[in-house]
């Protein structure tokens, strides 16, 4: 199962930094690794970058996670870059709307790193590595 | 105890062992005047409402050595009120979660201060734990909408 490469995407330095210490953690420490802090950002990295992954926040300033689906959907070049959501905001209605506009997947903070490492084995899987 | 302190009790445990990796000692635990932190957050929605979460330094310091795995030389202060941001957050929305599964929310920025008189502060539910790290207050104001 490869991941070559992932773009985080969080408000919170800290968050990315945590991610990023589970991805390697979870074996995925040659993974190259992008950081933008909101969904603006992201489209910034994705015009110049390729990546496996987008992992991303929802309640972020400017562009939040919502809306980067959105985008991402709309975009011919990026329409299949698949998105696991990560968010503190747990309700059932949030997870819901994020999964029927494209997110391949959802948790919830707080998390077990087995969590977000089971999550990225379901969405690699599917997509056949 | 009411149905927001279980509330508090659980989210708090759970998000002590799943990110932090570390325990709550008890429930009973005081902040006893340290320098530190008060990260306050507000959400609106379903239900209208604030949570504080207020930890002295010290505290804040080791739990973001927890959270990241390193410590930080350079900005040990800067990350200390970070990390009490990001707790508040995280605690905020799997409080919400927890209690009103099916709501709609908007959660605002944490606004961190300095100090840790807030819970002091009305609330609806407080909670001072013992983490391994040292205690960790949380207040809750909960409204209808």
């Amino acid at each position: 199962m490869t991941l070559t490469s992932v773009l985080i995407v969080d408000d919170s330095p800290m968050m990315q930094k945590f991610i990023a210490r589970i991805l390697a953690a979870a074996g995925f420490a040659g993974t190259r690794r992008y950081f933008a802090r909101d969904g603006n950002e992201a489209f910034a990295v994705l015009s110049g970058q390729t990546v496996d992954l987008v992992i991303s926040d929802i309640n972020m300033p400017n562009l939040d996670g919502e809306g980067l689906l959105l985008r991402l959907a709309q975009d011919e070049r990026l329409h299949e870059v698949p998105v696991l959501m990560v968010s503190s905001d747990s309700t059932q209605s949030r997870m819901e709307r994020l999964l029927e506009i494209g997110a391949r997947g959802y948790i919830a903070k707080p998390f077990h790193p087995e969590d977000l490492k089971a999550a990225l084995e379901r969405i690699l899987e599917v997509r056949g590595d | 105890m009411t149905e927001l302190e279980r509330a508090l009790d659980e989210v708090t445990e759970h998000l002590a062992e799943t990110m932090f990796f570390t325990t709550v000692l008890n429930r009973t635990g005081e902040l006893g005047g340290q320098p530190g932190y008060t990260a306050s957050i507000a959400f609106s929605g379903t239900r209208a409402g604030a949570l504080r979460v207020a930890l002295p330094h010290s505290t804040a310091a080791a739990l973001a050595v927890s959270f990241l795995g390193e410590a930080d030389e350079e900005e040990p202060d800067a990350r200390a009120r970070a990390l009490a941001g990001e707790l508040a957050n995280i605690l905020c929305g799997s409080l919400l979660g927890r209690m009103e599964p099916a709501g709609h929310f908007t959660i605002s920025p944490p606004e961190v201060t300095a100090g840790t008189e807030a819970p002091g502060q009305p609330a609806d539910a407080r909670r001072v734990f013992t983490l391994e790290e040292g205690p960790l207050a949380i207040a809750a104001v909960w409204s209808s909408q």
